[in-house]
């Protein structure tokens, strides 16, 4: 009976749980289970951003086998990207488009000034906070009702949105009677839409600007204006939306085919960057860029990392039983795996001689 | 007085003699231009005056994605529902469709009626069609 499925589906229980769910831990906020609400189908991995959620996955990894792949949001691999991403404060605190008011002048002692560059470096940690990396969501095609008497009596769909305040957006429900009777849960598109209008969130259209097609992102692009683009795509689209992990893996392969790396570091948009390009196995270019940036801790942490998602490559084992360490790991990953090898010894060379005349000079 | 038992007297200002607590649509919009909203309030009220609480609103012309967009909090239709508020029938209709409740009979029938005569209808054509071909 229709009027008994909204009752029924309350009560079913979803076999994608996360990982998350299934070690014990909130998911999504902390909601009492005994409402035994349908959560819509998560894929594996999608937790947000939170402390909670990176303890709970850094548990299930090391409750897992060995040959668990290290996921975005385990300690070390967070600590890794952290630690490239850097702190740089001038970057950070930029001058945006604001009311333009008279500037302030403040007199401060040492002290003070050390007071405040403290606090502004804790303001910068919390706005370097990383964006979450998820797999794309899966469609949603779920079938409530199918009424065929309906056929015929109606010609536009009706989309009804459960406006319950004090359910998460995740759960809410959403669902569409279309003319020929089928009742449906709503599309993933419908569903972003329908929240947005019904509780609009700042910097979110209902439409994605036009900013995001092909041929505007290639004009942005051209302007070096990638950092722009990642704003305005996280706060248009869901992390786990198809059209957030297009723009994003469009956005960094142009920045590796020209090697802009520095426009993203010490933003909160560079350890999503790293994590793409390790994955892919395109770390060359970063490597080099690094190098010559006497970036020798990032460069080293980098193919660390390499080797951590990668670990029956060449280069991992021959690090494992060389065991390898600073320079030595960089020389190893650029004999055994790297594509432009010869570039990045030579880049090594360089800085070596560079430092040896330095530490001779002085 | 039949109030609803889960309010109390003090909120209201107004009391009504045999007065009930009614979900119904409320019309607002402009000149060729309907927008209801769902809305909770006593059936002596008028229309669009002064409510309990607005559960949500309907749109009845279809928007750019030919969709017709209902709004319904759900949490506090059930409260209503549960402190004995009644139905208008579009409001029951509505609720139906989306599966909240089972299809309104009326919507039911009222399909049947359309599905019959519009098969009367293609009938009467296909035999105008062959009257007008069979003398020729």
């Amino acid at each position: 009976m229709p009027g008994e499925v909204m009752a029924a589906f309350r009560v079913q229980v979803s076999l994608r749980l996360c990982r998350a769910v299934s070690q014990g831990a909130g998911l999504l906020g902390v909601r009492p289970a005994a409402q035994a609400r349908l959560p819509l189908p998560l894929s594996l991995g999608a937790c947000g951003a939170g402390p909670s959620c990176r303890r709970a996955s850094s548990e299930a990894n090391s409750d897992c086998l060995e040959t668990k792949k290290p996921e975005f949001t385990d300690e070390e691999v967070q600590n890794i990207l952290t630690k490239m991403t850097g702190l740089d404060l001038q970057k950070v605190f930029k001058p945006i488009k604001q009311q333009l008011k008279p500037p302030t002048y403040k007199l401060m002692t040492e002290a003070q000034l050390e007071e405040a560059t403290r606090n502004a470096t804790e303001a910068a940690k919390k706005r370097l906070k990383m964006p979450p990396v998820l797999k794309e969501r899966e469609p949603i095609n779920d079938v409530l009702a199918d009424d065929k008497i309906l056929e015929g009596t109606e010609t536009a769909k009706y989309v009804f949105t459960d406006l319950t305040l004090s359910i998460p957006h995740r759960e809410r429900f959403i669902v569409v009677r279309e003319p020929n009777g089928i009742l449906r849960k709503a599309s993933w598109e419908e569903r972003d839409r329908m929240i947005q209008i019904f509780f609009p969130k700042e910097g979110r259209k209902i439409f994605p600007p036009l900013i995001f097609q092909e041929n505007n992102l290639l004009t942005l692009f051209s302007q070096h204006r990638h950092e722009d683009v990642l704003n305005l795509c996280v706060a248009q689209f869901e992390p786990d939306s198809a059209d957030y992990i297009k723009i994003h893996h469009q956005t960094y392969e142009d920045i590796e085919k020209h090697g802009k790396y520095d426009i993203l570091r010490s933003t909160r948009h560079f350890g999503g960057m790293v994590w793409y390009l390790v994955n892919k196995k395109k770390i060359d270019g970063l490597l080099i860029d690094q190098i010559q940036r006497d970036l020798m801790d990032d460069a080293t942490s980098l193919v660390i990392l390499y080797h951590m998602l990668h670990p029956y490559g060449h280069s991992a084992k021959q690090a494992k039983e060389q065991r390898a360490e600073g320079l030595d790991l960089i020389k190893v990953f650029a004999k055994t795996e790297a594509q432009k090898g010869g570039y990045i010894e030579l880049t090594l060379q360089a800085y070596q001689e560079a430092l040896s005349s330095h530490s001779a000079a002085s | 007085m039949t109030l609803p038992a889960l309010v109390p007297a003090s909120l209201l200002c107004k009391t009504y003699r045999n007065g009930h607590v009614t979900i119904r649509l409320a019309l607002s919009g402009c000149t060729n231009r309907p927008f209801y909203r769902i809305v909770a309030a006593y059936n002596k009220r008028s229309r669009d005056g002064p409510f309990l609480e607005q559960l949500g609103c309907y749109d009845p012309l279809p928007n750019t994605n030919g969709e017709k967009l209902v709004g319904l909090n759900l949490e506090r239709i059930r409260h209503w529902i549960g402190s004995g508020a009644h139905l208008t029938k579009p409001v029951e209709k509505l609720l139906g469709l989306c599966g909240f409740f089972p299809l309104h009979p009326m919507t039911v029938t009222n399909a049947e009626r359309l599905r019959r005569k519009r098969a009367l209808e293609a009938s009467s054509a296909s035999e105008a069609v062959n009257r007008e071909a069979a003398p020729s």
